[in-house]
């Protein structure tokens, strides 16, 4: 369809002015590369280059000045599987995901159902829930690291008080609690956006199947798991796939919050490989790093995009 | 029948309840970090969740004085302007042309931008931070505004395609036999018409370049090209034990995003949802 | 969507207002020191009056503001023709800034005072980013005006690229009030030291706080405790000779501070707190040690606490030995490559290691470093707590761990101590992750030897 108008219009053209046919795809080539040329420009400096240029340094040995660089194959590769922090980022990634999965999916597909039903105020719920996506990183990971700060933080200040001193821990200082701390407050951050989506989801949904189910005497639990989330099928692939990607992804939270630590507790390899580049010189071998989570995150982008455009 | 309204009212009066109690809950921080913002540090400990003993804005004047923040407003506002009006410039004509004009590998060089939309920034941060280098622009305004562009510009491409492509094609057309060039039609006919469509895209630059954290924290190194969220980030390392002064500094830092989302809350949603559903 | 055209405009015109409102004046200053440093290059064409461009370390406080303005004031006096332009950032090399900036072509300071160390030094001069200052060294001889000790640190290699600053003194702050109303003194041998930590433990105080997230500051204790349990022999032998980090020796100073995070000594709080954290802590007397420099002491001036807080050394576990204080070059002054100056930054170094440079710092009473010159050896200083770390450097000084370290054997080093702290690596774990970063580091051609 997109390819036949132009081609008839192509035509049309063509019977006005066959004598100055080239002339006119001259122009027409000039045209439409100042359309997109500018757009293109920047993008192949500012991200092909980079990618193509992430590719070429793994393959190198540099320390970021010096002005040559030495060729070393896959070696770099070859010892990140070696490297017990870089696996564990990669298994902190991991757990990551299914942590964010599991506490951002669910829960907030039952806030939007039950906004959903609110019949006056809608809005301002929805405004209202929205709210800590409005604030940038920083200030969502500034203001969690004190949340948990165990001397000062309201979590243990409130614990103490009402004498379950037991309970209050050095949330981002235990193996235990530092990942799970750190992926509520980006559930925090995050939520919102998936909420508005499985909102717009919600009202695209046929009220009329609601009706019959009504009719035939169905439960609320009932309707929601019959029509609710097989209607919201596309909403959920959707918002699955970005809430992976945005677990593989994460960086400023815990940068501000923990530094990937203590003892490498919270790293991921997106803080592994900063550290790596930018403060320890290896900057080949963290962009082997960075490569290997670009693929993983390209993959999984193509191979789920290729999954929805099957089951669609 | 009647019985039935009262049940909806009963239940829609839950719901109310629950849902703003829920809502309560979760904004508590927010409002944990403007009332601490008004306390000493004292205060903050011995009683955290009671209203500040008096309304003083001493936290604000010692965080926007040590810390810089009008500079660092000033840096955000630049890179966040600038990055919008080129992005605007930039994104819109190339998604137009993806959406409307016909050329040969029209969906080769399309594909091609949308693995951009794929690939993560971490992936390749480094080798950015030493191109920018090359460039002479690592520590510039300029720079991290470019870069920040480039890195928006496949979602925007995107967005701004599918938009056009929504605009039926008998218009450019028709234009076209009334004799108005390409560009002219672009501006006064297709542009007005993909109005909602670069609504939403400048909304999501705003978002996406004035909390961006990654990019200054690699690209600048000079306090004073700072932006408010790697100022915010130093400050709170410098002054970590002074809740008040901090929280001070995070309310000052949420403002902006806080006031641009109550302004456009409508088109905002909306915007981020279309933009993501696409 | 109609609103939204008003909105948007409404918007940019109000941000666009503000921004010119703002930066107006800014922007106009901008321009007027731009004219000022083109007057100034103008009148250096005429040779009348240069500008010496220093980057030295953020102030902790203002008192180290006024300090350097009046260090400042002192040079203008003897060197009437030179201004100098002092700018604040970040000088370490493990953030990446420094290097950073001398390679962005960015036009560099004439001088800079980065934080010390073979292993951080090196990092600039591999690549030819500072240069070396043989020469100077011999015109100046600065090799008779550097206190031995630093400058044996310094002068390893083929070529010497830096003159330090000033000498680290690393020791136990204490709480003097805390340990007086506890009815502790401050300990003189091993059992009293550990008596002391159980007492204060025992009385519901906080018996030693570290801020663990920053890596400096917990190598700061490990290399307080390794000096008074290893003894110097064998931490220089740990650098410059052949020892390792899996020895038994090592791997017992790994063991005790285990231990005292079990036992309570360290607060367990430690491992998430930064060094600021920490300070902050010791400051307000929750906690009655902590180890760290004599940086401290403009914080004691700031906050009024001179008279309630002294430092200490961990007494030497070592039967006959006494603990010297932790250090090695704290600072040091470097020239770029690129830098344009260089004749101003030989007359300002030549002006830190002058006699008139100690006179002035040491007779500030909030002064917080000990001179690297010779001159300042015979100089007694004001301030009660430099007094007692300089006289404690007088018979010479221990090493402080982080200063003397190859890059991945200190990151190792960071992360494992804090580990330790956390309860998070066994000791044995810990130090075998340290050699091995020890290691890498000798493979990649670190060596002090």
């Amino acid at each position: 369809m997109n390819q036949s108008t132009p081609l008839l219009e192509m035509d049309k053209k063509s019977v006005f002015a066959v004598n100055s046919k080239t002339k006119i795809k001259i122009k027409k080539a000039i045209t439409i590369a100042s359309f997109l040329l500018p757009g293109l420009i920047l993008y192949a400096v500012f991200m092909l280059y980079p990618m193509i240029d992430a590719v070429r340094y793994s393959f190198f040995d540099w320390d970021g000045a010096a002005p040559s660089m030495n060729f070393v194959g896959i070696e770099n590769y070859v010892q990140l599987t070696k490297d017990d922090v870089f696996l564990k980022s990669l298994g902190h990634n991991l757990l990551w995901v299914v942590l964010s999965l599991t506490l951002m999916v669910v829960p907030t597909l039952v806030l939007a159902v039950f906004i959903s039903r609110v019949k006056k105020g809608k809005m301002f719920f929805r405004a209202g829930f929205y709210l800590p996506s409005v604030l940038s990183l920083a200030v969502v990971g500034v203001l969690w690291s004190k949340i948990y700060d165990p001397m000062m933080g309201p979590i243990n200040v409130f614990l103490k008080s009402i004498g379950l001193e037991s309970l209050a821990k050095n949330w981002l200082g235990e193996p235990l609690f530092v990942i799970p701390a750190l992926v509520i407050a980006s559930t925090w951050a995050f939520y919102g956006l998936y909420l508005i989506l499985f909102l717009a989801g919600l009202q695209s949904i046929d009220y009329s199947l609601y009706e019959a189910a009504d009719i035939d005497g169905a439960g609320p639990i009932s309707k929601f798991w019959n029509i609710t989330i097989p209607s919201l099928r596309n909403t959920l692939n959707v918002v699955i796939s970005m809430v992976i990607i945005h677990a593989l992804k994460g960086f400023a939270l815990i940068w501000i919050m923990t530094q990937g630590g203590p003892f490498y507790m919270s790293e991921l390899v997106s803080t592994y490989v900063y550290k790596a580049a930018f403060s320890m010189n290896k900057v080949s071998y963290a962009t082997a790093g960075s490569v290997v989570l670009g693929v993983i995150v390209i993959a999984f982008t193509i191979g789920f995009n290729y999954y929805r455009e099957r089951t669609e | 029948m009647i019985t039935r309204l009262k049940q909806l009212k009963g239940s829609q009066l839950t719901l109310w309840i629950t849902l703003s109690v829920l809502l309560l809950f979760i904004t508590s921080p927010i409002f944990y970090a403007v009332l601490a913002s008004f306390k000493s540090n004292m205060e903050i400990f011995s009683s955290p969740f009671s209203l500040p003993k008096s309304w003083n804005f001493d936290n604000y004047i010692g965080a926007w004085n040590l810390g810089n923040f009008k500079t660092y407003f000033l840096n955000s506002a630049f890179i966040t302007i600038g990055g919008m009006v080129l992005v605007a410039l930039v994104a819109a004509p190339a998604g137009y042309a993806f959406a409307q004009l016909s050329f040969k590998g029209n969906n080769l060089i399309f594909y091609l931008v949308l693995l951009g939309m794929a690939l993560p920034v971490q992936a390749i941060i480094i080798p950015i931070f030493f191109q920018l280098k090359s460039l002479g622009m690592v520590d510039t305004l300029t720079g991290v505004t470019l870069v920040s562009v480039g890195l928006a510009l496949p979602f925007s491409i995107f967005l701004m395609r599918n938009t056009f492509r929504d605009v039926p094609k008998e218009l450019r057309e028709s234009a076209a036999i009334d004799g108005a060039g390409e560009w002219r039609t672009y501006w006064s006919i297709m542009l007005p018409l993909a109005k909602p469509g670069l609504v939403a895209l400048l909304i999501f630059t705003f978002m996406n370049i004035w909390n961006d954290f990654l990019l200054p924290l690699v690209l600048l190194i000079s306090k004073e090209k700072f932006t408010i969220s790697l100022g915010l980030y130093s400050f709170q390392g410098e002054q970590s034990t002074n809740f008040g002064l901090i929280f001070g500094g995070t309310v000052i830092s949420m403002i902006p995003s806080i006031i641009v989302y109550l302004i456009f809350q409508r088109s905002f949603v909306e915007g981020m949802a279309s933009g993501a559903n696409k | 969507m109609k609103g939204n055209k008003h909105k948007i405009s409404f918007l940019l015109v109000l941000l666009m207002i503000i921004t010119t409102a703002c930066q107006s004046p800014t922007s106009s200053t901008d321009e007027q020191t731009k004219t000022d440093s083109k007057e100034v290059k103008n009148e250096s064409a005429s040779g009348n009056n240069n500008v010496l461009d220093l980057l030295i370390p953020n102030y902790y406080n203002d008192i180290e503001k006024k300090q350097w303005a009046s260090v400042v004031e002192k040079f203008k006096e003897i060197n009437p023709d030179i201004d100098v332009n002092i700018t604040n950032g970040d000088v370490q090399v493990e953030s990446g800034k420094l290097p950073t900036l001398l390679q962005s072509g960015i036009e560099p300071p004439d001088v800079i005072l980065m934080n010390a160390g073979p292993g951080r030094v090196s990092i600039l001069s591999d690549v030819n980013l500072i240069q070396p200052l043989n020469d100077l060294y011999e015109k100046n001889n600065w090799k008779d005006d550097i206190r031995s000790f630093a400058y044996d640190l310094i002068s390893k290699g083929d070529n010497i690229y830096e003159v330090p600053h000033m000498i680290d003194a690393i020791g136990m702050f204490y709480n003097k009030d805390i340990f007086e109303k506890h009815g502790v003194d401050v300990p003189t041998n091993k059992d009293d030291f550990l008596k002391a930590l159980q007492t204060l433990k025992d009385e519901g105080v906080a018996p030693i706080t570290v801020g663990a997230r920053n890596g400096y500051a917990i190598g700061w204790i490990f290399g307080v405790m390794m000096e008074s349990v290893m003894g110097t022999e064998k931490v220089v032998e740990l650098f410059y000779g052949d020892g390792k980090w899996t020895d038994p020796n090592v791997v017992q100073v790994a063991e005790m501070m285990a231990d005292w995070v079990e036992k309570g000594y360290i607060t367990k709080e430690s491992v998430t707190q930064t060094q600021p954290d920490s300070k902050f802590r010791f400051l307000s007397k929750q906690a009655a040690i902590e180890a760290t420099g004599t940086y401290l002491i403009t914080d004691l001036a700031d906050q009024k606490l001179e008279d309630s807080v002294n430092m200490f050394m961990m007494p030497s576990f070592v039967d006959g030995d006494v603990a010297q204080p932790v250090g090695g070059v704290g600072l040091t002054w470097v020239v770029p490559s690129k830098a344009k100056d260089v004749e101003y930054a030989e007359k300002w170094m030549d002006f830190i290691l002058s006699e008139d440079y100690s006179n002035i710092v040491l007779n500030l009473p909030d002064y917080n470093f000990i001179p690297a010159s010779k001159a300042s050896e015979s100089i007694e200083p004001v301030g009660e707590v430099l007094k007692s770390a300089m006289k404690s450097i007088e018979d010479g000084s221990g090493y402080n761990p982080s200063v003397f370290m190859g890059v991945e054997a200190k990151e190792a080093y960071y992360q494992n101590l804090q580990g330790l702290v956390g309860g998070l690596v066994t000791p044995q774990e810990a130090m075998a992750n340290i050699e091995k970063g020890a290691e890498k580091d000798r493979a990649n051609g670190f060596s002090l030897k």
